[in-house]
């Protein structure tokens, strides 16, 4: 009964959320994130009806439209870049670094295990590809949210929504994932309640946050600075300084 | 095993990000707006012309006043003269930390918007902040070990080092000088110096 009510929970928030983005104009303003919600919503009604009247065919149905979410979910961390690091010139550009960097260093090691391993095979089972692309996921992401955190760029209650509701679908999914991969001991009865009660979670974020428009907070200067090697140079040579003289300071 | 625990790392470390991004506290400004850089611009000025004035740095360091208390000739107030000076000591360092961290929030508020930004530049800066805060660190730890007086270079080097200090900071408020030329905090009266 419990798990009947949180498979339908979702749908019905998911469809709520979509109707007033479209009605308040939050759709245009995050459009691959209110896509994303829009192609999930249709996914899980016909994943439960699959479920409920036709059983056998429900795993090839999960799986097969399980690949075209977790694309769609690349965008959604792209959008959540552009949104919050447009303003950020310089910021902006570690990100993309980083996300480059991630990327690369991901398909190194696939590719050295591809070549070294003889028994490599891309993901043995569904499960186990689908936690290797969300495990990319929470890493790009987890390099974004590093770069917004370090140069302190403030967040509005939208985008803080977003974020946090995606992030906490990644992680939670990334970590059950992993469990689920092992087969462990009746984790897949608890898979079954576990999975959708924290998409709800993230659903009821989303809910909170993102049932009307608030924009992000506005950085009062704007525009592209110059001298930043300049100003780099003079600040790191006065905080060399200030150091050797404190260290002076605390020798005997 | 080893990738169930490195994938429930991964999960975590996301949660962790997303805990300290979201509890973080909301700036007091915006960025970059003139009570920002009026902030960061009163710590240089605090830095400067207080904390790391030669007359001080002299007074928290001088031995002239513990060899008084000594000729006193009464323990106890010796002991009582150590502890408060000591205590003054660590309030004076940990003072200094505060200004060295508010001005690398600062900076790392205000190098975002950058086109230009240089990884290594900024990775070298944010390594010079570091290593400035862990001298304070370590040198709070001395004072708190061995107390202000341990040794009589100290105060003579304090002394010595304080005008240097004062020449050194001064570097990076020129380049807030050109952003905040006769910054006023808000509220604060045309013409009104700020100390």
């Amino acid at each position: 009964m419990l798990t009947t009510v949180l498979w339908w929970a979702g749908p019905v928030l998911e469809i709520a959320l979509i109707v007033r983005a479209v009605q308040k104009g939050l759709f245009l303003r995050y459009p691959i994130f209110f896509s994303y919600l829009a192609w999930v919503a249709l996914v899980d009604c016909l994943r439960n009806l699959v479920y409920f009247y036709d059983r056998p065919s429900y795993d090839p149905v999960y799986w097969s439209t399980q690949f075209l979410s977790l694309i769609i979910g690349y965008g959604v961390i792209l959008e959540i870049l552009r949104l919050t690091l447009t303003r950020y010139p310089g910021a902006a550009r570690l990100a993309r670094f980083l996300v480059v960097f991630i990327f690369a260093a991901i398909f190194a090691y696939v590719g050295f295990q591809a070549l070294t391993s003889p028994y490599w095979s891309p993901g043995s089972t569904h499960s186990a590809l689908e936690r290797d692309l969300r495990g990319a996921q929470v890493a790009v992401l987890a390099g974004i949210l590093g770069v917004i955190g370090y140069f302190r760029i403030p967040l509005g209650k939208n985008l803080k929504g977003l974020i946090s509701g995606f992030g906490l679908f990644l992680a939670s999914s990334v970590i059950t994932l992993a469990t689920w991969s092992y087969q462990l001991t009746g984790f897949s009865k608890i898979w079954f309640v576990v999975q959708p009660l924290i998409f709800l979670v993230c659903l009821l974020i989303w809910t909170f946050t993102m049932w009307s428009y608030h924009p992000n907070p506005r950085a009062q200067f704007e525009g592209e600075l110059e001298g930043y090697l300049e100003y780099a140079a003079s600040a790191r040579a006065a905080l060399s300084a200030v150091r050797t003289n404190l260290g002076k300071v605390a020798r005997p | 095993m080893i990738l169930l625990i490195f994938f429930s790392l991964l999960g975590l470390v996301l949660l962790g990000i997303l805990y300290a991004l979201m509890t973080r506290p909301s700036p007091g400004a915006p960025e970059g707006s003139a009570q920002s850089l009026f902030v960061a611009h009163h710590a240089l000025t605090r830095l400067q012309q207080s904390l790391l004035a030669p007359d001080t740095v002299e007074r928290i360091f001088s031995e002239s006043d513990v060899a008084y208390v000594a000729t006193l000739g009464r323990p106890e107030i010796r002991g009582l003269f150590l502890s408060e000076r000591r205590r003054i000591a660590l309030l004076w360092v940990s003072q200094i930390r505060s200004e060295i961290a508010s001005l690398m929030r600062f900076h790392r508020s205000h190098s975002g918007f950058y086109a230009n930004l240089s990884f290594s530049a900024e990775f070298s800066l944010m390594a010079g902040f570091w290593s400035l805060l862990s001298v304070c660190t370590a040198l709070q730890v001395l004072i708190y070990l061995r107390g202000p007086f341990a040794t009589r270079s100290i105060a003579g080097r304090a002394v010595q080092t304080a005008g240097q200090l004062c020449e050194l900071a001064g570097k990076p408020i020129s380049f807030l000088d050109s952003y905040s030329g006769g910054l006023q905090p808000p509220g604060y009266p045309k013409g009104h110096v700020s100390k």
